[in-house]
């Protein structure tokens, strides 16, 4: 039998938000066709692994399988080393990423998506009879109605109009390592803010267990220079893990921090997750975004079709859903680390964890709170984003 | 043109989102520069790992 050639959805990109819209499309009854360039999504694992309850039950529930850890507490510590400890975090969990990544393109293929993995697609157009063509080699699949979910390179938008460009102020670039080493404990995220470890960024531990943690850091472009993330990663290793016994799965990644992308919408194509930008700037989560973000589309691609006929106007309600819904807080959490970015240096943040180190049930709130203090603005943000 | 080391390169696709002129490109063959690249060196400080360096010695030499 030939392969399909022709599409109602093609997504592009088998992330977390390429594979939830080519899942909620599929269910709708449309055909779906899901490409990436990968053997499987996730292949290496770049990320933290790290998730919030509240952010991700809007879209899926998380299943035991995916969890490695349950986190009780952050520990937050400050360029000279004052430890502050956070115990009202609300409910979070670091999960295994190759396995929930996998889990997505299956529940997508068990709803009827077809998936396409090693496919890398070369180039987007739209054709004279407003269709969509994607560029496979020599081959081309099209599509009445399609997803750009290529992730932080987000090249495919270029050939359709989008400028997606990031300045070096809206990328954080990253690198990332799993460490061993009996001082992590399973329960708790460390956040080691400041420009000493990871210039107009922060360094981070998240635990996969008992001894064993995903490490990493991010870099704002603008501070960094070529291989920077990579040095300043080496660097907080040997400061934070003298006595590791194992260093592996070394690779980098960058996030985009910017407010999301705006329009998310053009003509029959629909942008998700890193592509558009929906991000949390302040802590580079962009995992609970991206589902949600792919529910949306995928659930407005269906409402598009009507009586099998496509009508792309009706795609509008993605980005009306966004807006009103994540990207309030998304655009929220980009002002606040604009803020922080010029305004907030090393001795600020010891001076903040000073104050703040013997408080007992602290929780986001009062930490961001006491960050923006004599800021009404930024306060009143904060109250939105953390209240 | 800058140049990719390629035994450096992780394939993370960061530095494409840098480039204005869309003068790179990644696909399973790892990153390609075209004649597009104007040398502005975003990429290149971008680089979580180093694995771009600029072209203008090599080019001219
Ligand atoms: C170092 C690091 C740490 C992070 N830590 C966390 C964390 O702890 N918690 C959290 O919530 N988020 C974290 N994030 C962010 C999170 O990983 C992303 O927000 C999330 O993966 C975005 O999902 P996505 O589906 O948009 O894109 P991706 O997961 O990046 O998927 C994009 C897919 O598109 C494919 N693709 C791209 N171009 C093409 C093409 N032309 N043809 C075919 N396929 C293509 C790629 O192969 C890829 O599989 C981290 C990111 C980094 C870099
Ligand atoms: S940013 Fe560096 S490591 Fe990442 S794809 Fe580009 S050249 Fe490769
Ligand atoms: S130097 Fe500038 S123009 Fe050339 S590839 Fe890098 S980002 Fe693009």
């Amino acid at each position: 039998m030939p392969d399909k050639k022709h599409f109602n959805v093609v997504v592009v990109g088998a992330g977390p938000a390429g594979a939830n819209a080519a899942r909620h499309a599929a269910l709708g009854g449309l055909s779906v066709c899901l490409l990436d360039r990968l053997e499987a999504p996730s292949h290496p694992v770049r990320c933290g692994e790290g998730v919030g309850l509240k952010g991700m039950s809007l879209s899926v529930a998380i299943k035991p399988e995916w969890i490695l850890s349950a986190i009780r507490r952050v520990k937050m510590i400050s360029p000279s080393g004052t430890l502050v400890e956070l115990a009202n975090i609300g409910e979070s969990y670091i999960i295994d990423r190759s396995i929930f990544d996998s889990d997505i393109v299956k529940s997508a293929i068990e709803a009827g998506a077809e998936f396409r993995n090693n496919t890398n697609v070369d180039a987007a157009e739209r054709l004279t009879n407003g269709k969509y063509a994607c560029h496979i080699g020599s081959e081309k699949v099209t599509a009445d109605c399609l997803v750009l979910a290529d992730g932080v390179e987000s090249r495919l938008a270029r050939d359709l109009g989008w400028n997606t460009r990031l300045s070096p102020s809206n990328m954080e670039t990253c690198a990332i390592a799993r460490v061993s080493d009996p001082s992590i404990a399973a329960d708790a995220i460390e956040f080691h803010v400041g420009n000493r470890f990871a210039p107009g960024g922060y360094a981070w531990v998240m635990p996969r267990g008992e001894g064993i943690a995903n490490v990493g850091l991010g870099i704002l472009g603008s501070h960094s220079i070529s291989g920077g993330a990579d040095e300043f990663l080496t660097a907080f290793i040997n400061h934070r893990f003298p006595n590791r016994t194992d260093l592996t799965n070394r690779n980098c990644g960058g996030v985009p921090v910017a407010p999301w992308l705006d329009p998310l919408v053009r003509g029959g194509v629909m942008i998700v997750g890193d592509a558009a930008r929906q991000v949390n700037a302040l802590n580079g989560g962009g995992i609970a975004y991206a589902l949600h973000a792919g529910q949306l589309a995928g659930e407005a691609a269906l409402l598009a079709f009507v009586n099998g006929k496509f009508d792309e106007t009706k795609l509008s309600i993605y980005q009306k859903k966004w807006a009103k819904g994540h990207g309030k807080n998304q655009r929220i959490t980009n002002d606040l680390k604009n803020f922080l970015i010029t305004r907030r240096d090393d001795a600020f943040y010891d001076r903040i964890a000073e104050s703040l180190k013997k408080r007992k049930a602290l929780g986001y709130l009062s930490v961001f709170l006491r960050t923006f203090a004599g800021h009404p603005v930024m306060m009143w943000k904060t109250m939105k984003l953390f209240g | 043109m800058v140049i990719v080391d390629k035994s450096k390169c992780d394939n993370c696709g960061t530095c494409v989102a840098m480039c204005s002129p869309a003068a790179l490109r990644l696909d399973k063959a790892g990153i390609a520069v075209s004649e597009k690249c104007v040398e502005c060196g975003a990429c290149v400080k971008i680089c979580p790992i180093g694995a771009i360096r600029s072209g203008i010695k090599e080019n001219h030499a």
